[in-house]
């Protein structure tokens, strides 16, 4: 489904201007700077992680996998777009790349229609999933979500990714990313409302 | 537009343009005339404003653990530098030595864990190895593993063996022939706790694949820049690695 996902450093959908001196010293091995980095950006990029995947168990291995990612990369990272918008779009682009996540979905759809993951009536029974009193949060609805409508919701009203970018990203048209979208507010006003 | 016409079905098509603001203001007005009109669909929309609003004050999340000491694990394993096979190389050779040479970090980072349960066991006299303990599994996959392996006894263990030097200054061909060296060196003391015919079957197959590591390197030595070249190789001693491996977690007498 996905297409080549754009460079990390292309787009910058947020973000303002961040020279960290610890940036420049982890670029050049500085592994404390790096931590430093990590602790300051850690909630950012797990946040990513768990509505990305819509697990959170998953999310700390995506996470750890997107820190590992920055400290490769960070000696090709140009300074071109604040590291924090380039940190951004590495964690995205880790999320949407994670085999590991489409498995389950492809298994969750799996047990409950046989028609692919994307499926509107492959909605979960989420009389399994974590309630608050009588309503199900918010958070718990998005991670029930289809993947593909839980992906292109989280990037476009979590992140504020435009559809023509998450268009590109998934190889889709951006009729076809308001149309996901669309669907998935609708899903989430049906859990939400049970 | 004429909103006194608009239908319900006609409000459901309009809704995802009206709320991605994208509608005109004729548009705008028979959608929010509707809505105030139709019950259905006014809590409809009233409903996806409030998702909408409150999905944008979602506050950031944290990790019920901290994740650090698993990256710190994975950015310490060792990095093996990679040769200049020859001055003025095409892209692509570059492009092959550079893969190779990450085929070959990967393979430390995840093998070593195995080379070192096994070589520990070995040391300490087991004459069974563990065969359910495998804490090298790829760190790609289960990133945590480091913070529960011997990580550290593990890898540093594996590339200061033998006083030789260290990993980092190992070419990529130095830290395959080292890590099968070394489980090599295992099966050659497990010989006579395994049986007879899954010695034999052992051996045939590494054979088979000592045989096409041979016929890579001699047609790379032809053309050093073919990647699908260096890509049989690679693949060849992967499954070599791969098999020793296994064998050195292997009950005895299976």
């Amino acid at each position: 489904m996905l297409a080549t996902m754009p460079d990390v450093a292309q787009t910058p959908p947020m973000g303002s201007a961040e020279p960290s001196p610890d940036v420049a010293k982890a670029a050049s091995g500085d592994r404390v700077a790096f931590e430093r980095l990590y602790r300051t950006h850690l909630s950012r990029v797990y946040s990513i992680c768990v509505r990305m995947s819509g697990s959170r168990e998953r999310a700390d291995e995506l996470t750890q996998d997107v820190f590992v990612r920055v400290w490769e990369k960070l000696p090709q990272f140009r300074g071109e777009s604040a590291f924090s918008t380039w940190l951004h779009r590495l964690a995205v682009n880790v999320a949407l790349n994670d085999r590991v996540a489409a498995r389950r979905e492809r298994s969750r759809a799996a047990a409950g229609s046989d028609n692919g993951e994307d499926d509107v009536d492959a909605w979960p029974d989420t009389s399994a999933a974590p309630r608050h009193a009588e309503r199900m949060d918010l958070e718990a609805a998005i991670a029930m979500l289809p993947a593909g409508a839980r992906k292109i919701f989280v990037l476009h009203d979590v992140e504020g990714y435009k559809h023509e970018e998450i268009a590109e990203m998934f190889g889709i048209t951006s009729g076809g990313s308001k149309a996901q979208l669309h669907r998935a507010r609708l899903l989430l006003r049906e859990a939400l409302e049970r | 537009m004429n909103d006194t016409l608009l239908s319900c079905d006609a409000f459901d098509a309009l809704l995802p343009d009206y709320l991605e603001g994208t509608l005109d203001a004729a548009g705008q007005a028979a959608v929010e005339r509707h809505a105030h009109e139709c019950i259905r669909c006014g809590a409809l929309l009233g409903d996806l404003l409030a998702i909408t609003t409150q999905t944008r004050s979602l506050p950031d999340l944290v990790p019920t653990r901290d994740l650090w000491d698993g990256i710190a694990a994975r950015i310490e394993a060792p990095v093996v530098t990679l040769p200049a096979r020859r001055a003025g190389g095409a892209v692509w050779r570059r492009h092959a030595a550079a893969w190779i040479g990450a085929a070959a970090a990967g393979l430390v980072v995840a093998t070593a864990g195995v080379t070192y349960m096994a070589t520990r066991a070995f040391d300490h006299g087991a004459a069974s190895p563990v065969a359910s303990t495998t804490p090298a599994t790829h760190p790609a996959t289960t990133p945590s593993a480091p913070t529960t392996a011997p990580a550290p006894a593990g890898p540093s263990r594996l590339a200061n063996s033998g006083g030789a030097p260290a990993t980092r200054q190992l070419r990529p061909e130095q830290v395959y022939d080292r890590e099968i060296g070394a489980l090599a060196a295992i099966l050659q003391q497990r010989r006579s706790q395994l049986d007879t015919s899954t010695v034999r079957v052992i051996e045939h197959n590494l054979q088979i694949i000592d045989a096409a590591i041979a016929q890579s390197r001699a047609a790379l030595a032809k053309d050093p820049a073919s990647g699908f070249l260096n890509d049989q190789l690679n693949s060849a001693l992967d499954q070599k690695v791969e098999l020793l491996r296994t064998v050195a977690l292997l009950p005895a007498h299976t």
